[in-house]
């Protein structure tokens, strides 16, 4: 089963019900599911699991059973919370040495066990409430696993919201020891396999959306745009600025926006540039295909123009028949259902968990700009008489830097989510990509691209093994944002350079490929470099490799 | 109520626990089809989840509540979860519902 992910659920209660729920739910990505034996407290971290050969380790534990002094004031007793956040800190130790031999660690937060309403008025007091005590446990353990990007606390709230009064089953709990009701279990493991696809880069990228109906009410040829139901005082108005605003905050965590509307372009841009209550204007989408034409095959053309795969690609619309035509045509674009009910769009799209990230960068938060400063690029591109001509006018400079602290985590999304120029498609997560890299006969850079519109920040990545005469190129990856500006050229450059210091004698690469990687092998066989074998390619090194004309190179790393 | 009713709620029940079985495990909403004991698909956590869903079931969609198990879970399960079909009677029974209507 190459494509289901390994899961090994731990828990200090019956989680049986949890893993059958993640093991058989048709949605991607499967999972292949391992529980171990129930077990209490340190002990269940601890032990001798094979956390290495696993995607995603998800342990579930009870605070009373983490922590005695939790228990004792559950039972009534005065406790000094300082007891339980030591107790706290020994479980947060446990679970560091479990995080070290496991890719990914998945903790659902702690909540107040089944019917326990919390003492009413003491719930919160100092020393006596155990709701109070909980929060600062709960706070002590985020705080302790802050520094490690392998480790993500899950909260588990929403699920028990969701499960409403079936969040406990009393039958489940004394007959099975599993405390939870189904219904929690079955948002956990949809939460579960969220996660595993945020860590793993899966989250989609790009939302399209439709127009009429969708970001505003109405329909624009109809009423023109003074007559759209947008914002003032109507309950349908509002939840369309509302919808506006949610997706407006997608864009502050990397998702780009995109339109595809049945309607006449012209009119339709100045609807949205016009209609005072407007959230998002022009200027917020990174493309738009506004036009008559099939929606499928128009999603298919933005998405193509974004450099995009339509695995990165949600498709929001009112209609059915267009939601129906766009998921038949388009398996890999996510289709979500979409309420009748204007009033529930915000929620519906809230609800999404698909463009969840372990981690916000600053090239998250910068990518609708970097997109609208590619647009701009590009009609450069079109009106420059040459190739040439245009790159020289780019003022394109490339910063070549070590791994470090301060990039770990966007050198590890960037080799995680990049799909067309990798060569070898290689994932792992920080903490082992940071391991990999320590090692003596590794060596690992990352480049820094920026030109006259945009600094489009950390967007490339080169890794070497190096063996004997030869150095390997282990990762070759460069962002699609940048790709086709002789960045590409610079990383070799930069290669070449490096190995020739270290009097090597070659330099390789082995192009493994995917479905989505032809664009790395297109580079490599115009790139130089000569064919040694049918994937595999290579530059003696006693031959320096041609720096690329258009590109200033700033290479402040050690040799 | 009808024994109508009583059939639809313990499909219903085997809907939702069919969506924690591999698909080639899953249990055909028909009378005939055993549940509990020899050859039957559910081992002793399957009953128990059966069980508290057919529960929670009789009390949304029924809305009477019943607890459907007393002491020894095996035993009266291999009795009255025998089939799909001995579910529905079962139920039918603790509900009041009569079974030749």
């Amino acid at each position: 089963m190459p494509d289901h992910r390994a899961v090994l659920v731990l828990a200090d209660f019956n989680a049986a019900n949890l893993a059958s729920y993640l093991a058989n739910d048709a949605s991607a990505p499967l999972v292949r599911v391992q529980v171990a034996p129930m077990m209490r407290g340190v002990g269940l971290a601890a032990g001798h699991v094979d956390a290495a050969a696993l995607d995603t380790v998800v342990l579930w534990t009870q605070p009373q059973h983490i922590s005695h002094a939790f228990a004792r004031l559950l039972a009534g007793d005065e406790v000094d919370p300082a007891g339980a956040l030591d107790e706290v800190d020994a479980w947060a130790s446990a679970l560091e040495a479990l995080a070290a031999r496991a890719r990914t660690v998945l903790l659902p937060s702690w909540v107040m066990p089944h019917a326990h309403r919390g003492f009413g008025l003491l719930g919160m007091r100092d020393h006596l409430g155990p709701v109070n005590l909980l929060m600062r446990m709960t706070l002590r353990l985020a705080e302790r696993l802050a520094p490690h990007d392998n480790i993500f606390i899950l909260d588990s709230q929403p699920w028990m919201q969701e499960a409403g009064g079936d969040a406990y089953n009393a039958r489940l709990w004394h007959l099975a020891k599993v405390p939870f009701g189904n219904a929690v279990f079955k948002a956990a493991a949809r939460a579960v396999k969220a996660a595993i696809s945020a860590v793993a880069g899966e989250s989609r990228r790009l939302v399209i959306v439709d127009l009429d109906n969708t970001l505003w009410g109405g329909v624009l040829g109809d009423e023109g745009w003074q007559g759209l139901r947008l914002g003032g005082h109507d309950a349908q108005g509002e939840a369309h600025v509302e919808f506006q605003r949610e997706l407006q905050s997608l864009t502050k965590r990397g998702v780009i926006l995109g339109i595809v509307s049945k309607n006449d372009e012209g009119p339709a841009l100045a609807a949205i540039d016009r209609h005072p209550e407007m959230v998002l204007r022009a200027a917020d989408f990174a493309g738009w295909r506004i036009n008559w034409e099939d929606k499928a095959h128009n999603v298919t053309a933005l998405t193509a123009e974004l450099n995009l795969g339509l695995r990165s690609v949600v498709f929001i619309d009112d209609n059915p028949i267009e939601r129906d035509r766009v998921r038949q045509a388009l398996p890999e674009v996510l289709v979500p259902d979409w309420p009748a009910n204007p009033l529930l769009y915000p929620n519906a799209l809230a609800r999404l968990d698909c463009f969840d990230l372990p981690a916000i960068t600053l090239e998250d938060r910068g990518r609708q700009r970097a997109y609208r400063a590619r647009a701009a690029r590009q009609r450069t591109r079109d009106t420059a008489p040459s190739l040439d001509r245009w790159l020289s006018g780019l003022g394109i400079t490339v910063r070549v830097e070590e791994l470090s602290d301060a990039n770990l985590l966007r050198v590890a999304q960037l080799l995680n989510k990049t799909n067309q120029m990798n060569l070898t498609t290689r994932r792992l997560a920080a903490a082992e990509l940071r391991s990999w890299a320590s090692l003596p006969q590794h060596k690992l850079w990352a480049f820094r691209v920026s030109d006259k519109f945009e600094d489009a920040g950390l967007t490339g990545l080169l890794s070497l093994a190096l063996a004997g005469q030869d150095a390997r190129i282990v990762d070759f990856v460069l962002s699609c944002r940048v790709i086709g500006r002789e960045v590409e050229d610079a990383m070799l450059w930069h290669a070449v350079d490096y190995a020739r210091g270290r009097g090597m004698a070659r330099l390789l690469a082995e192009y493994v490929p995917t479905d989505r990687n032809s664009p790395c092998l297109r580079f490599f066989e115009r790139s130089g470099f000569e064919r040694l074998d049918h994937g595999l390619f290579g530059w003696n090194v006693g031959v320096p490799f041609g720096a690329p004309r258009h590109v200033t190179v700033q290479t402040l790393v050690e040799r | 109520m009808e024994l109508q009713d009583v059939r639809r709620t313990v499909f219903r029940a085997i809907d939702e626990l069919n969506e924690q079985r591999p698909p080639a495990e899953r249990i055909a909403p028909a009378d005939d089809v055993r549940l509990v004991g020899f050859d039957g698909g559910l081992d002793s956590l399957g009953i128990v989840n059966l069980v508290a869903i057919l529960e929670q079931r009789i009390e949304g969609d029924l809305h009477q509540s019943v607890s459907l198990i007393d002491d020894d879970v095996l035993a009266d399960a291999s009795r009255h979860f025998r089939t799909v079909g001995t579910t529905v009677s079962y139920l039918a029974s603790r509900l009041g519902v009569r079974v030749d209507a």
